[in-house]
């Protein structure tokens, strides 16, 4: 299977999707001028790898700041994740990283989640722990 | 907690909005006493900034960012198309007249069957800066030409 490792940048999050690590990471501020661009590798990877992902991966998204418009398109790729859940037959768990006193951010996971019927873990982790575990995790899957 | 005004004029290029965006997150920080008001108060201002750069027709954009007391205004003008003037307006008046069970409702229904615009937005930022600054929006627009206006947005807001 083929990853995705896309570096972060100041307007985008660095995304990893790595099968044989079992990661699959977003993480950082989402503020690009074309978000729908910005995204379409994602889906388009979802696309091809999605039905082959075992039982039981997560998908973790660390978005501590995001515009209006990068929500709809990590909607999107949400959406996606749980059509492709659907189509194999699988169970996959989404994580939603939440900074302590964000209200709207546990509140986009609640919409999403009432929307797109799935259940989304909401997980607490203050910024520093957030840059700790992508420093981690950029290194593990060779990020550069 | 520290009175400040943060002010930019000039071109609104995807580098400075970023830039401009990680500003105000350390003026925030540095002057705005809890970090939900940071949060909140960032996402409205790169709502705004976004709003002004997908919609500036052309030349400069006068952005600036004003803490004093317990308030914050945070105001946009732009250049734009007089259709974009025109749906600013409409935008702000809708959002302006919903409570904020409405605005949530606006919000999950646009979320999950809105479409990206022209533009690249995704009808969404109005609704949030509504919710987030509780209401406070102004906007006017003024012509400048038969097919350019001038786009004033403002939002006041007080510390939580």
């Amino acid at each position: 299977m083929n990853k995705l490792l896309i570096p972060r940048t100041k307007s985008t999050p660095a995304i990893i999707l790595d099968p044989s690590t079992g990661t699959f990471l977003f993480s950082g501020q989402s503020i690009p001028e074309n978000p729908a661009a910005f995204f379409t590798p994602v889906t388009e990877w979802l696309d091809r790898e999605l039905g082959a992902l075992p039982d039981g991966s997560v998908f973790r998204f660390r978005l501590p700041y995001f515009s209006t418009s990068s929500m709809k398109a990590v909607y999107l790729v949400v959406q996606k994740i749980r059509e492709g859940m659907k189509a194999a037959g699988r169970t996959f768990t989404i994580q939603w990283v939440v900074e302590d006193d964000d209200d709207f951010m546990s509140e986009a996971a609640e919409n999403f989640s009432t929307l797109l019927d799935i259940p989304i873990l909401v997980v607490h982790q203050n910024e520093e722990e957030g840059e700790a575990e992508l420093a981690r995790l950029s290194k593990q899957c060779e990020l550069s | 907690m520290e009175n400040n005004t943060t002010r930019y004029e000039g071109l609104l290029s995807s580098e400075v909005r970023i830039q401009l965006t990680d500003l105000l997150k350390a003026v925030a920080l540095t002057s705005v006493p809890q970090r939900s008001n940071v949060k909140r108060l960032c996402s409205i201002a790169i709502e705004m900034l976004d709003n002004a750069q997908r919609h500036c027709s052309k030349g400069k954009v006068n952005f600036a960012w004003t803490l004093i007391g317990n308030t914050i205004t945070i105001r946009i003008e732009n250049r734009a198309s007089a259709n974009d003037a025109e749906r600013l307006m409409a935008a702000v008046e809708m959002v302006n007249g919903m409570s904020p069970d409405e605005l949530s409702a606006a919000f999950r229904n646009q979320l999950e069957n809105g479409t990206f615009g022209e533009h690249g937005g995704a009808g969404l930022g109005f609704i949030d800066i509504a919710r987030k600054s509780h209401g406070g929006i102004n906007a006017e627009v003024f012509p400048l030409s038969e097919n350019e206006w001038l786009c004033r947005s403002q939002v006041e807001t007080q510390l939580i």
